[in-house]
């Protein structure tokens, strides 16, 4: 019994030492994972950043070209409606320059509407982009929240690896040992594969 | 034929138009034109920001669920190795404190 006993430990240390590294690969993948996540997070916030930045530029430099053309569109109002005067002959009635003057301030303000709800669109374009970029961020942080924990789950010392690891420190086993361990079962094995002729030796001898 | 092009011949015939002494009624409708196409020109070159806001945000919505569950699952290990630590050593004194002596 007692010269079978190394052959068991040296069975658990060769299953010990051929599992854990696994686990610790693992542990380090996972790891490596979340750190990863982590600086792609840095990174996609300063992207989100600098696209939010850029998208306002561009909305400013619209804005300014949208107000430009404005003011060309509200010469060309002008432009239209004097042609529509002068349609009417070159002394119009009151209520032929009136009505003229009354339509041409309805266009003028229909356009102007016009123009400021546009305006007021880019801008809400803007928003719209800065809310969506925030609504991708807050993903992104659940997704790596999620990681964490996974990541603790995986980190952690499992009841397998309790159960082993306790062995290990009662027996105190090192790497020295385990070659020892190699040793003496070799050693068991040479004595167990001569059994029969120290039997038969013996036997004879009592004879 | 792109809009960008189409807008500069616009623009390249109210020259003529207006060289040509072709009358002003004409001409202001056309110029009118070319700004309501210009004026549309530069909304549609928002599409791409348009777009980007009717994209849909990855659905994440069962992931806190799951992490709590993952959470439970953490928090029983915790306890089974705990348990499972408590009775090595109580193991290991009732063995001790009976006279076996621990192998190695």
């Amino acid at each position: 019994m007692r010269k079978l006993f190394p052959l068991s430990v040296l069975l658990g240390c060769t299953l010990l030492f051929t599992a854990c590294p696994r686990y610790e690969t693992a542990r380090r993948v996972s790891e490596e994972q979340l750190n990863v996540q982590r600086s792609f997070r840095t990174n996609l916030d300063e992207y989100f950043s600098h696209m939010e930045e850029f998208a306002s530029n561009q909305v400013l430099l619209n804005k300014r070209r949208l107000r430009e053309l404005r003011g060309d569109k509200l010469e060309n109002l002008k432009d239209i409606s004097d042609d529509a005067l002068r349609a009417f002959g070159e002394n119009p009635t009151r209520d032929e320059y009136d009505g003229n003057r009354i339509q041409l301030g309805k266009d003028i303000a229909a356009w102007n509407t016009a123009y400021d709800d546009k305006e007021r669109e880019l801008d809400g374009l803007t928003s719209q982009l800065h809310t969506k970029h925030t609504a991708f961020l807050s993903a992104y942080d659940e997704i790596i929240s999620t990681q964490e924990v996974l990541n603790e789950y995986i980190k952690m010392k499992k009841y397998d690896e309790v159960v082993v690891d306790g062995l290990m420190r009662k027996l105190k086993l090192s790497q020295d040992k385990v070659n020892n361990i190699f040793r003496e079962v070799a050693q068991v094995a040479d004595k167990l594969s001569k059994p029969t002729a120290v039997t038969l030796a013996a036997k004879e001898g009592a004879r | 034929m792109s809009i960008n092009e189409i807008l500069d011949q616009l623009k390249a015939t109210d020259d003529q138009l207006r060289k040509a002494g072709v009358d002003d009624v004409a001409k202001h409708r056309l110029k009118g034109l070319i700004i309501d196409l210009e004026t549309e020109l530069v909304m549609h070159s928002f599409d791409p920001l348009r777009d980007i806001s009717a994209m849909t945000v990855v659905d994440v919505s069962k992931l806190p669920e799951l992490r709590a569950e993952l959470k439970a699952v953490i928090a029983d290990e915790q306890r089974r190795t705990q348990l499972v630590t408590n009775i090595t050593n109580i193991a290991k004194n009732a063995l001790k404190a009976v006279g076996v002596a621990l192998p190695i």
